[in-house]
């Protein structure tokens, strides 16, 4: 009795059909995503989109399905996540500390078991020289382990100055807790650091990496790229289409994605270009940048 | 005794984790066997322990809980094999436990426990998985506990594997310090009383209306053409718009789906607008299917993160701008700003805001931050918004903020600094009054009018706050109002029948009332008043406490013994803060108003910074009548320099000054200027200082009605009239006169009220103060019989447009002063009159058979005609 009534609770509203699906969701670390699913005709799974609005463009391409988390899915704290075979996902990534033998990290007083364990008093580790100066948005991203001594968190540069640095804080002591911190963006190289503030039994970090988006977007004009302002204006669907407006600098783009089961095309209509003016994208997809003018451009790929 | 259960259903999708739920509360006093909690308290600890053997002190946040501990401790284990389970529990402390809901034994005795130290129980379990809770009373000493089990084919009782126990993951559980309040079968005070109340407040009958439509709801709003727009806060992110509320089978048609987390919608110049997590978007269905099809951001940029506790709340669209506020990040290392710690943004003016949007450009700014979940933002009475805030860390209790630019409110930002509370008007604390307050509506009319009521998530129901100015800023107290909603109320929407909608949500962890959902109510009004404190004004020396009832004169004794505390709080990174300072004012002596509407508790040591409580328990209306909820909460930001003067002393007829220009019918002395139906002078029979009717009861014959020599359409009528006891109220003869305004329309006299309510009994309308068989007064403001009182009517004529009625009659009546009826509409004549028509007719004065003591009176009778054309409407407030 009790068990049926738990389940009945919990189903409340219909939840989301599968197939066709455009949603607002937190996906994969980044809120306010757009998520496009088309179905696969003959096929169980479906081809995802995800159309990131901060820099006006999809960053990642994926055949399978979506696992949805999140406070409004499974209750979690967790957010939704791409399941399947990833066609495509834009590089967002400058640093991460591996799992074993970090080629070029300097540390002591670790070992790794089940993520780097700060064993010893003063421990600590030290990341190689890395750049992120051409993120737009940057984060220092973490997984920590115990409420009982604290990381402190820190770039540092060749001189040794602090660029930036802060304290990380555990909300409870039990299992694995995600961090995540916006840093300023900072120009030249710099090094992670990670320092414990006391050794304490099974004081632990895994997926310290340092991450954000690029912007892709440039307008050209009279021969000269300048990064372009990018703003996601909103969304259209008619039947199971969807078409995705953003205003780039003074362009409107509509993007529209559509698949035919072997592939995905992206058509783009441009509008708005004065002046003999073009855009560029550079999203990783292509050898080669985009360029766009004022019009309809396909572009289709395969699997 | 074998209890053969069905294994639970566990949704694939709900996040788990390996363990046992604890959840502890700290009471105020020990129990001998496991008793009931008093809802609507947040635990003191919630942890999640690798098993069922517990052992030591439990540690709260707060310090540890030794002594007069009550817990839940539940888990799901799972079932590999299907056969009988015998479950083995060992502790000296009271314990029941539940396999599948049921207990190990119907008739288990409480102390076998403490006794022996050891309970069993048998279970058929099937395969799958079965949930386990444990309820505990620990009262003094080490405290410990084992729960083993023998599966099917074992021979001893063993620890159950911890790889078999599994509970919620990743869940918010609201935690707060202090002692709880729990009970034994038949709780010790009334509903409401120091616990929650358990229906709906009388001035509103609930009305289930939904079917089985089962919205988790995070915005609603009315559209122009009456239908209700729902935006869900759940998996579909969905816009619903129905009709028919008032029906058996509403309608509800999906408008629109696919939004993120939505918590906040409204209708703005032909559209509707939803507040997303980060970004407010319209939504337009241009190809006119009954569907959006074109999602348009408005506005979007603000900081918001993935964390899940950065929502996007509210949609309030005022003076041409929206509305909306965020709330900060939560756990995952961005729960507290520690000393040298950042959260996830380290932005000025970050998560934590309340922010201004302009709708037709987009650009946003942050007024104000330092807010930590501000779920409810509403506008308030003076056109000031308002906005409330969930308890946690930086914010010892729940709070009721005026919202003001430029303000840092008390969630810090950053490590430095130390906020002080600025612009609180109320306080709900913790688990008394509040858990998790989200929306707030002013009260539109009637005796509450300017009030405001506000949903609850976690604790349930809806609180009536009552704001008063002092020193130019806004304090004053909150009261229980209703419970017993299918769930916590999330947002609350006035509907164009009157009615009060109210949408209710929740979620996992504590984020729920009873572990609902969803819901979707409408409150009804019903015109019904219990008798209950109506708002309280502080002063100097003590406060002003407003009845909506008349008080009896036995009342000072028992208020002189009244329950009155004062504490405060202080704003830490602890979650949530406990009662400092906690001590009990004495009440020095109580004043009581001619009337017996007001008390005055004079009271010694009142601070700034502080709540005042009041318990006014066993106190009674002079009618008999039991309050509703004998509690209130003042939060005294000030205390202002102004003393107790005195009630001001009520003059018999005491009624609204006259204007200048007004027109006398009966003057002071009682020389009147009315004529009977043939236009001769009245035949009423002037005596010292007043008219009186003129009528042979025995042969019940009378002089007639008094009428005005002239007509009248709009007009303001004030007249004073007196009515003699005696009588019989069942045939009306009790000192029955009345006002016909146009010959029309009666507004009762008689020596008994109408009675707007007497907690649930029949609302009587054909005795004083009601417009004739059709409305009570709001509230029974009579002086009594045999006492000189006064009417200000208001009246507006019906509107007529080619011989039909367009518009019907309205009455705004002060009644000694006090409101009434408010713009009441009249819809058709009263009782035996003259039909209603376009035309103009005399106001009369009833001539009525009586057998009260002595005839119906009247003096100081006049008229302002077309009172608004002269700015001389009834006052506004």
């Amino acid at each position: 009795m009790l068990a049926s009534f738990l389940a009945l609770s919990l189903l409340h509203q219909d939840a989301p059909a599968d197939g066709f699906r455009v949603f607002r969701a937190v996906f994969e670390d980044r809120p306010r995503q757009l998520v496009i699913l088309l179905p696969l005709e003959g096929r169980d799974d479906i081809v995802g989109f995800v159309f990131h609005p901060d820099i006006g463009t999809i960053r990642k391409v994926w055949l399978g399905s979506a696992d949805y988390r999140g406070k409004v899915y499974d209750f979690s704290q967790n957010n939704s996540r791409a399941e399947g075979q990833v066609i495509w996902e834009a590089e967002s990534e400058c640093l991460r500390l591996p799992d074993k033998e970090p080629s070029g990290w300097a540390s002591t007083g670790v070992r790794f078991e089940n993520g780097w364990k700060f064993i010893a008093d003063g421990a600590w580790m030290e990341s190689p020289p890395f750049r992120y100066d051409r993120l737009q948005t940057a984060y220092i991203g973490f997984d920590e382990l115990s409420q009982k001594a604290r990381f402190q968190i820190s770039l540092v540069n060749s001189d040794g100055q602090i660029g930036t640095s802060f304290g990380s804080s555990m909300a409870q002591d039990s299992g694995w807790q995600w961090n995540y911190k916006l840093i300023p963006i900072l120009e030249g190289e710099w090094r992670l650091r990670i320092a414990a503030d006391q050794a304490a039994d099974g004081k632990s970090v895994r997926n310290l990496r340092v991450f954000g988006d690029y912007p892709v977007w440039q307008i050209i004009r009279n021969g000269e790229a300048k990064k372009a302002q990018v703003r996601m204006m909103g969304y259209r669907i008619k039947g199971e289409s969807v078409t995705v407006e953003t205003q780039v600098d003074e362009a409107i783009v509509e993007w529209t994605p559509v698949t035919d089961g072997n592939g995905w095309t992206e058509t783009f209509q441009v509008k708005g270009l004065t002046g003999g003016a073009s855009l560029t994208l550079d999203r990783g997809i292509d050898p080669m940048p985009m360029t766009l003018s004022n019009g309809i451009q396909e572009v289709k790929r395969s699997w | 005794m074998v209890i053969t259960l069905v294994a639970g259903i566990v949704l694939a999708s709900q996040a788990s984790a390996s363990g046992v739920t604890v959840m502890a509360w700290q009471l105020e006093s020990n129990f001998e066997r496991v008793p009931n909690l008093v809802s609507g308290q947040a635990p003191n600890a919630y942890f999640v322990a690798p098993s069922f053997d517990l052992k030591g002190d439990v540690m709260s946040e707060y310090g540890a809980l030794k002594s007069n501990m009550f817990m839940e401790i539940s888990a799901r284990v799972t079932i590999a094999d299907e056969g009988r389970y015998d479950f083995l529990l060992e502790t000296h402390s009271h314990a029941d436990l539940r396999v599948q809901g049921e207990p190990v034994t119907r008739t288990w005795d409480p102390n076998l426990l403490v006794r022996s130290g050891q309970a069993a129980g048998q279970y058929l379990l099937a395969k799958g998985s079965a949930r386990i809770q444990l309820r505990v009373m620990h009262n003094e000493g080490p405290f410990a506990l084992s729960l083993k089990w023998r599966p099917p084919g074992a021979k001893e009782f063993t620890k159950i594997p911890e790889r078999l126990l599994s509970t919620e993951a990743g869940q918010t559980f609201v935690t707060s310090p202090g002692l709880k309040k729990a009970n034994l079968g038949k709780p010790t005070t009334a509903a409401g009383d120091a616990r929650p109340l358990e229906g709906v407040h009388p001035s509103f009958e609930l009305i289930n209306f939904r079917g089985k439509f089962a919205p988790a709801v995070g915005g609603m709003c009315f559209l122009p053409d009456g239908r209700l727009a729902v935006c869900t806060w759940d998996e579909r992110g969905a816009v619903y718009l129905i009709s028919g509320m008032d029906t058996r089978e509403p309608q509800v048609k999906l408008f629109a789906e696919g939004l993120g987390e939505p918590l906040g919608i409204a209708y703005w110049k032909g559209d509707l607008y939803v507040t997303q997590k980060g970004e407010v978007t319209r939504l337009r269905d241009t190809d006119f299917d009954g569907r959006a099809d074109e999602f348009t951001t408005i506005a979007s940029g603000w900081p918001v993160s993935q964390n899940y506790h950065e929502f996007t709340f509210n949609l309030v669209p005022f003076q041409g701008s929206f509305y909306v506020t965020s709330s900060v990040p939560l756990r995952s290392g961005n729960t507290n700003y520690m000393p040298g710690t950042h959260g996830s943004m380290p932005i000025s003016g970050g998560p934590g805001s309340w922010i201004k949007i302009d709708p037709e450009t987009g650009q946003w700014e942050i007024l104000a931050h330092g807010l930590r979940t501000p779920n409810g933002m509403s506008i308030g009475v003076d056109g000031e918004m308002f906005v409330s805030d969930n308890q946690g860390s930086w914010l010892p209790s729940s709070v009721l903020y005026l919202l003001k630019p430029g303000v840092e409110y008390l969630h810090q930002e950053s490590p430095e600094g130390h906020p002080e509370p600025k612009n609180v008007a109320v306080w709900f604390p913790h688990g008394e009054i509040g858990n998790s307050p989200s929306e707030m509506t002013l009260i539109p009319d009637g005796v509450y009018r300017g009030q405001m009521l506000v949903g609850d998530v976690t604790h349930g129901g809806l609180k009536r706050v009552a704001l008063e100015r002092v020193g130019g800023d806004y304090q004053g107290a909150v009261f229980r109002h209703s419970q017993g909603l299918e769930a916590g109320i999330n947002r609350l929407a006035w509907g164009p029948d009157g009615s009060l909608y109210v949408g209710g949500v929740g979620s996992n962890g504590n984020w729920n009332q009873l572990g609902h959902r969803f819901g979707l109510q409408r409150l009804k009004p019903t015109a019904k008043v219990p008798f209950e404190m109506r708002d309280l004004s502080i002063r100097k020396d003590g406060f002003v406490v407003s009845f909506t009832q008349p008080l009896p004169s036995t009342a000072v004794a028992l208020l002189e013994k009244a329950n009155v505390r004062q504490w405060r709080y202080e704003s830490s990174l602890t979650y949530g803060g406990p009662k400092l300072d906690d001590e009990r004012l004495a009440v020095q002596s109580v004043d009581i108003s001619e009337d017996r509407r007001q008390a005055f508790f004079k009271l010694d040591g009142l601070k700034p910074g502080h709540i005042v409580y009041f318990n006014l328990r066993g106190l009674k209306s002079a009618s008999g009548a039991q309050m509703w909820g004998p509690e209130a909460w003042y939060s005294v930001s000030q205390v202002p320099e102004k003393l107790f003067s005195g009630f001001p002393g009520l003059r018999d007829g005491q009624g609204f000054a006259r204007p200048r220009g007004a027109e006398t019918l009966i003057d002071e002395k009682g020389k009147s200027q009315m004529v009977d139906a043939e236009g001769k002078p009245s035949a009423w029979k002037r005596a010292n200082g007043y008219v009186e009717v003129v009528h042979d009861s025995a042969a019940d014959i009378g002089a007639g009605d008094a009428y005005t020599k002239s007509t009248h359409g709009d007009v303001w009528v004030h007249l004073e009239w007196y009515s003699p006891a005696g009588g019989k109220l069942e045939t009306q003869t009790n000192g029955n006169s009345g006002i016909k305004l146009q010959s029309r329309y009666e507004i009762q006299i008689m020596n008994r009220p109408g009675i707007p309510d007497v907690n649930g009994g029949d609302t009587k309308f054909n005795e004083a103060g009601s417009i004739y068989r059709q409305t009570a007064p709001m509230v029974n403001a009579s002086f009594g019989a045999g006492v000189w009182q006064a009417y200000d009517i208001w009246f507006r004529a019906a509107r007529w447009k080619d011989g039909k009625k367009v518009e019907n009659a309205r009455a705004t009546v002060y009644w000694n002063g006090v409101l009434v009826h408010d713009g009441e509409e009249i819809l058709a004549k009263t009782g035996l009159s003259v039909e209603e028509g376009a035309n103009e007719l005399p106001l009369l004065l009833q001539d009525h058979h009586t057998e009260a003591e002595g005839p119906v009176r009247y003096r100081n009778v006049w008229w302002v005609k077309n009172p608004w054309d002269k700015k001389l409407g009834p006052p506004t407030r």
